[in-house]
Order: structure tokens, then sequence, then C-alpha cells
């Protein structure tokens, strides 16, 4: 009887140390992940919250751009584009965007040394209403600093990072926060406030952290496609699946138009008049930019479409709309000699990791559901803001004088069992598994190697 | 574990970030096209005010279409956009064929304009009639117009 007791109780306090040293362990992480990649989530839920109301923005901006009086008449598209060719001689007219109601200006996207501008153009009289240079549009920064934190492609491995240690801080922290105690509230769903300054600290951070983690998880989740490491290669592993977007729309190359050309002869500059034969002078033209439109009418684009124009001898008008609802995004291809349709290219066409992956982005950005949308993500994103800052005051009110306050190293088989979860994570999302690799390389031959910095660091 | 934990990170890294290209023939798992194609067969040398025959040999997925709902050349003059002249084209048990005259020397377009099965092509072409001036020859290189401010983009 003595025994078996005695027995039970060294089980239970082995149960617990090794519970308690598996909370270490992860709370080490927890620890590490949100000090460095707190920063970057907080610009990012920053930035964000600013860019979910783009569309309302925008409107205000660009008010006297966007709208001219409704008339009746109306001016061809190829005439439009004629005038802006006329005022801008050197361009190049890369896109033209009808104008979907008789209010609304139609838009002309022109490359101009090497920066590329939309003009509108007033549809009724073919007046030219205003220019903006594109890289200079609040929203179009904001998008940068969000996405590339205005870094290019480092910025853009930097965002990635930061949204795949996310998944980190989400799933350790969601340990920690864990229930030890059944039917507890306190503490886990609302925050104790009479247990002193400390609980109130944790309780501040965990509590909401675990309101706003599936939203949190939710937008890293769908953003994670548009990165360029991760996403290119999620990407291209869908559509080479069939199961992702089509070809072109995200990943891989547009359809070719069939050059039908032939050389013109060459001809005696000497005579004044001279009789060609016809077969020499046959040349296929591009299709006009009216015939174009005329084919997206009967296409039955979704309002707001934009007509990409071919700049090479094999290129293809592109005409695509990305809608607020994903279920109206189109992307179609034509021939530009003959306005063949290469490639119909519509939402119900995407494989079904392609529909999670459209759908996800027009949620992410807050367009899906109109306003209702738009406010889901700004509580998301003032929610993530506060857990960063909620987080960092958490470590600072914490933090001994002397060292950086990371819980220490537990002994025993509980770091390996974080550690496996954490490769596993590491091979999901490559940039994890390689900045694991580099923190492991600095751990090995530097901060093992001085005592000082492994004494702060507690490692 | 420790012993194959970082090569194996790495290796696996690097075919995922390697495998980084779609597929030339990705596009057959998506929805297929059917889109048609035009022969369009204009006269080797066309003189003005004098009648000529306009033929099209239409194709879908590289047979013949004979059921088109319309056939129609477009027909102006590069100078006189506005003045379009349309015929129709009848199938004539291989080809769809019309007949027109053209009023006067110089460069022209003539649009084929087919709507069949559902689809709409266009093909349009420039043809020189009877005798060109200095002018119209010189717009016939379209190197001259096209080209001097031209970027590639890719």
């Amino acid at each position: 009887m003595q025994e078996k007791r005695e027995e039970t109780t060294s089980t239970t306090k082995k149960s617990t140390a090794r519970s308690q040293g598996l909370y270490k362990a992860i709370w080490r992480w927890h620890f590490y992940a949100g000090l460095v990649f707190t920063p970057f989530l907080l610009i990012l839920a920053v930035t964000g919250g600013m860019y979910l109301f783009k569309p309302q923005v925008e409107e205000r901006l660009y008010h006297d751009l966007y709208h001219v009086q409704a008339q009746s008449q109306s001016v061809s598209p190829s005439a439009q584009v004629q005038a802006v060719k006329e005022k801008y001689p050197g361009a190049d007219v890369l896109t033209y965007k009808p104008s979907d109601r008789s209010t609304r200006s139609s838009e002309v996207g022109i490359s101009l040394k090497d920066h590329t501008y939309t003009i509108f153009v007033n549809p009724h009289n073919g007046h030219i209403i205003g220019k903006l240079d594109d890289s200079s549009r609040l929203m179009n920064q904001i998008e940068e600093f969000h996405g590339e934190l205005m870094a290019g492609t480092a910025g853009d491995r930097i965002v990635e990072l930061a949204a795949c240690w996310a998944i980190v801080l989400i799933v350790t922290g969601a340990f920690l926060w864990w229930p030890r105690k059944k039917d507890k509230i306190k503490g886990v769903l609302i925050p104790r406030f009479s247990k002193g300054k400390n609980v109130l600290a944790r309780d501040l951070h965990a509590v909401p952290a675990f309101w706003i983690s599936a939203g949190m998880l939710f937008l890293v989740l769908t953003g994670l496609p548009w990165s360029g490491l991760w996403g290119n290669a999620f990407q291209q592993i869908a559509t080479n699946a069939g199961v992702g977007y089509p070809p072109s729309i995200w990943v891989g190359s547009a359809p070719t138009s069939t050059v039908q050309t032939k050389d013109v002869a060459d001809v005696p500059w000497g005579a004044e008049t001279l009789e060609v034969p016809s077969s020499t002078a046959q040349q296929y033209t591009k299709v006009s930019l009216d015939d174009i439109v005329g084919i997206a009418k009967e296409q039955h684009i979704h309002d707001g479409y934009t007509i990409s124009i071919p700049q090479e001898p094999q290129g293809v008008y592109t005409l695509s709309v990305f809608s607020p609802r994903a279920q109206d995004e189109a992307t179609i291809h034509l021939d530009q000699y003959t306005g063949a349709v290469l490639a119909d290219y519509r939402y119900g066409n995407y494989g079904f990791m392609g529909k999670l992956i459209a759908l996800g982005i027009t949620l992410h950005k807050g367009t899906q559901f109109g306003f209702m949308n738009q406010l889901m993500g700004l509580i998301i994103c003032i929610g993530i803001a506060g857990i960063a800052i909620s987080g960092s005051l958490l470590w600072w009110k914490r933090k001994p004088a002397k060292n950086i306050g990371a819980p220490k190293v537990p002994e025993g088989n509980a770091m390996r069992i974080v550690t496996c979860i954490i490769v596993v994570l590491g091979i999901l999302f490559p940039l994890v598994g390689l900045s694991l690799v580099i923190v492991w390389l600095l751990d090995f031959f530097v901060i093992k190697r001085i005592p000082a910095l492994k004494r702060f660091l507690n490692a | 574990m420790n012993k194959w934990k970082i090569p194996g990170l790495v290796i696996l890294s690097t075919i995922l970030l390697s495998a980084c290209s779609v597929n030339s023939n990705a596009d057959k798992l998506y929805k297929q096209p059917k889109p048609l194609s035009a022969h369009v067969m204009l006269p080797e040398t066309i003189k003005p005010r004098s009648i000529q025959v306009l033929e099209v040999h239409v194709m879908q997925e590289n047979k013949t279409v004979d059921d088109a709902k319309s056939v129609q050349f477009k027909v102006w003059k590069k100078d006189a956009p506005r003045k379009v002249e349309t015929v129709k084209a009848h199938y004539d048990g291989s080809m769809y064929k019309a007949k027109t005259t053209f009023k006067e020397d110089g460069i022209y377009y003539v649009k084929t304009d087919i709507n069949a099965r559902g689809e709409h092509i266009l093909p349009t072409q420039q043809v020189a009639v009877g005798k060109l001036s200095k002018e119209e020859l010189r717009s016939l290189q379209p190197a001259e117009n096209e080209t001097h401010h031209h970027h590639s983009h890719h």
C-alpha cells in the first residue's frame, strides 16, 4: 500500500516535471520568435489595416480624376488612346480600362521613361483629365510596405519569414495559453483584473491573443500564397497539378498569338508610284482596340476589366478583371491578329486550390463581403497590433536587468519534442527552416563559445 | 536526430526552391479553348475598279467549319476608316466566298468577320490596290513608325 502510493506520487512528480519542461521549452521558442518578429508583425498590422480601405481612400483622393459628367455620346476606345498618344508621343500604351458607367472616366496605362502612369480620359469627348504616376500612389506605397517593406526582394523575404514565424508564434502561444485546470474561464477567456499587475499583464496578452488568433492565422494563410518564395513555389505546384490557378494568372505564361505577318518585299524607292503584288504587301494587323472591347462585351466579362495591349509580335490581348468578389474574376487571352479566344479562365475554371486562394485573397483584402469584410479585417489588424505591443510590454516589465530574460533551456526530452514540431514547420515553410539553420549555426559557432553572450541569452 | 536534421533541411529546401517552373503543357489541365482559325485568300494582285473574289477557309481544331452563323468581309481604305463596305460571304462547298470591287489605288484594310459555333474572330489585313505612292509604300514598312520607341518587356 505504502509503496504503491509512493510510486504514484513519483510518477505524478515526474510527469509534472516533464510538462513543466515542455512548457518552458515552448515558452523559450515563443519568447525568441516574438522578440525578433514583433516589429514586423506590427508593421504588417498597421499597413494592412490602412490598405483595407483602399477603395474608399482612392475614391476620395482621386475623385476629380475618376468622375466625369454623364453624357449620351462617347468617343471610341481607339480614339481615346490616340488622344493619349498625341499628348505623350514617346509613351508605350500598355493597358486600357474602359469606363464602366457613364460618370466614370476611362484609364489608359502608359510607360514613359521607365515609369508607368495612369492617364484618365473622359470617354464622352476624349479629353485627358489628368495623370497619375503609379509608383507615387499612396495606396501602392502602402501595399509595397505591406508586401516588401519597400525593400524589394529582400523585404519580400522578410515579410514572408515574419508571416511564417507568426504561425510558430500562434502554435506555441496556443500551447502556453491552454488551460491547465478544467472549468477555468478567468485567465483563459477573460482577463483577471484582481490578481495583481503581473497576472493582468499576462492575461492582457494571452486572452486577447486567443480571441484574435484564428483571424490572424487566417490572414497569414491567405497572405502566404502571394509571397515571393513559398507562395510562388506553392502556386507552381498547384498549377502543375491542375488544382491551382490556370497558367498565366499567377505563375506560368500566357498563350501566344500566331504570327502571320509576311515580310514586306524590298521596293525600289526611286519610283514615284509602284504596282505592288498584294501578297507581298498583305499583312495581318493587330485587331483594333474597338473590336477587342466588342469581344469583351460578347464574352460577358465583369465590369471594371482592363485590356492589356500586346507589346510583342507574339503577344496577346489580355482581358482581366480582379473584382471585389472572387467569383467575378476572369482572365481571357485573345490572339492579337484574329481576336480568337486562346484561353478563357474564369473563377469556375480554377482548380479547387485556385478557388481557395482567390477567395482567400479577396477576404484578405476585405473586398469579398464589402464593408463588413473590411471591418473584420480592421479588428484583426488592431488585435494583432495590440498583441504585439502587450507581448513586448510583458517582456519589458519582467525583464531582469542583466540578461534578456529568456526562459532557461529545460533539461530532458522536452526541448526535443518542441524542436521536432518546429522542424516540421521548418519543412513546410522553407524560410523558417532556413532561418532555423542559421540560428543553429549561430548558436553552435558563436553563442556557445562566448560565455557573456550565453549568459545574456540564457542559452 | 541532429545528424540528419540540418542536411535534410538543406536538401529539402533546395528541392522546394528549385522546383520552380510551370510545365509548358500545364494549360491542358484547365479549360481548353476551341479557337477558330481562318485562312484568308486575297487575289495576288488587286486592280482597282474590277471585280475581285475574296475567299476564306474557316477551321476549328483543324477541321473545316461549314456551319458559320455569319461570314462577312469589311473593306475600307486606310485614309477613310469611316467608309466601311460590308459584303456577305457564302459557303461554296469548301470555302466562304464573296465578291467586291476596290474603287481606287491605295492601301486598303480587309477585315474578315467570322461568327461560328459561339466563337467570333476578325482577322484584319492590309492590302495594296493598284499603284501606291511613295508615302504609302513607306507606311507598309512596319519598322518605320512602330519600333523606334519600343522596349522589350519580359
